[in-house]
């Protein structure tokens, strides 16, 4: 890792962020928002359900960051023209798009600390050894799943406005893969894709460790598995894509 | 005689217009070259191919003697480029919010530049954020960013666009001197007959879908 490169980016995403104070603070706030609407929500129908919920935003989170943010980052910098710039830095393009969205995990760590430390006035009393396991478990739900991140982002270049495309599959994975309720409870065949989802899988060793201190790592073990067999094939996608669009001269345009 | 960036053969077209065809043409290094031609003939195409940012349909570009389709990444770091200054850099940063965050990515200290930032009289706005900045400026600007990473190539769409007969003069010295002293190869695009009679040691122009030497 070049962590010049990390810093630059780091610091060109805080000279930004000066400029538009009112929208972290609203980014944040949505994020609290919702949290309050779905504790609300579960009182009124099982205050327990909250526990299995609040485990599943948290994961949900990690999962619309990882899946959305590259693809973000390359249809900002289209937007404001700066892409071609970043392009020529001295390296493959995915390397620099990935220090471009470098910043967007950073805000998605401080956003799960600020919803850990809601969900406790809230109720939830997570120990500290608990609270370390959620975080590293985000750092590796990052790693291990940015490859779909990196297929989105190779989509929407080469079919430019494709973001609707990205809504669907983000909405997909979040209502398949047992975020908001077992993917059991779903009609099939729809119960058996979200039941073989890596995502499913990822949560699953997730509320297995935060709740019953059980550690499944064939769950673990499979979604490593899609990892190593998808990222190659998601560069290999990126690359082609970008390739087609520097031929087709649109990659500066939104 | 050497040639820094050669095009063989290279065939552009975008959806049904053809912008090149078979085009075949060298250029020496460390010169001022000028690319003319009428709008629309080709001029950016041609520079974004050579600095590898656009692919050709058909041909080889050598920079530096590399190809282009297998050494991208290398020959990026010979190649200075600037194209449209309105969108050059990021506009919410200030002026030096942005040449900090270029040198931090190519590991450069930013005193480096501090002589063009004076030549190029960009010291009092370097508070100011890119978006505010007049055109005139940000051509500066994007110039000056170019040079960031000293690269041995500088490919400049319109050299002095937007810019007052001043700091014309100013850059017509910068770009001698980056000649002279620091043995870069400048190719810049241009309609401007006095500029292309004085600056140019070597002249491409673009005429029906062809590049000749004139």
């Amino acid at each position: 890792m070049n962590f010049n490169q990390f810093f630059a980016f780091l610091y060109r995403d805080y000279c930004i962020e000066k400029s538009y104070k009112i929208h972290l603070i609203t980014k944040f706030t949505t994020v609290v928002f919702q949290l309050l609407v779905f504790y609300f929500l579960c009182k009124h129908i099982d205050i327990n359900y909250f526990n299995f919920l609040f485990s599943g935003i948290l994961f949900s989170r990690t999962i619309h960051y990882t899946l959305v943010s590259l693809n973000e980052t390359i249809r900002q910098e289209q937007y404001w023209g700066t892409i071609e710039r970043l392009i020529l830095f001295p390296q493959d393009e995915l390397i620099t798009f990935l220090y471009s969205t470098a910043t967007k995990f950073v805000f998605l760590i401080i956003e799960i600390l600020l919803l850990v430390m809601i969900s406790h006035f809230l109720g939830l009393y997570y120990s500290l050894l608990q609270i370390i396991f959620i975080f590293v478990f985000t750092i590796f739900s990052i790693i291990l799943l940015l490859w779909i991140g990196i297929l989105i982002s190779s989509l929407t270049l080469l079919f430019p406005r494709g973001d609707n495309l990205v809504w669907l599959i983000t909405i997909l994975i979040d209502l398949l893969s047992g975020i908001y309720f077992p993917p059991e409870l779903l009609p099939e065949p729809f119960c058996f894709i979200g039941k073989h989802l890596p995502t499913t899988s990822m949560l699953t060793f997730f509320r297995g460790v935060l709740y019953n201190q059980s550690v499944l790592f064939n769950k673990l073990g499979y979604t490593i598995i899609f990892t190593f067999i998808f990222t190659p094939i998601a560069i290999y996608c990126f690359n082609y894509s970008l390739r087609n669009s520097l031929f087709r001269g649109n990659l500066v345009s939104y | 005689m050497s040639y820094i960036i050669e095009l063989i053969n290279i065939s552009k077209s975008f959806s049904n217009t053809n912008v090149f065809s078979d085009v075949t043409i060298k250029i020496p290094q460390n010169i001022i070259c000028v690319l003319t031609g009428k709008n629309g003939s080709g001029k950016t195409t041609l520079l974004r191919i050579i600095a590898g940012i656009l692919l050709p349909d058909t041909g080889t570009v050598l920079v530096n003697n590399l190809d282009t389709k297998k050494y991208r990444n290398k020959i990026k770091t010979f190649i200075g480029l600037v194209t449209n200054q309105e969108h050059y850099l990021y506009p919410q940063l200030t002026i030096l919010e942005n040449l900090k965050f270029l040198s931090r990515i190519y590991q450069r200290d930013i005193k480096e530049i501090s002589w063009y930032i004076d030549h190029l009289s960009i010291n009092r706005f370097l508070t100011t954020k890119f978006c505010f900045c007049s055109s005139g400026i940000k051509h500066r600007v994007a110039i000056l960013a170019s040079l960031i990473h000293q690269p041995q190539i500088l490919l400049i769409d319109e050299l002095t666009k937007s810019v007052d007969y001043e700091t014309a003069t100013k850059i017509y010295e910068l770009i001698k001197l980056l000649v002279n002293k620091n043995r870069m190869t400048i190719l810049f695009v241009s309609h401007n007959i006095s500029e292309i009679k004085s600056l140019a040691q070597y002249h491409l122009n673009i005429e029906d879908n062809k590049v000749v030497v004139k």
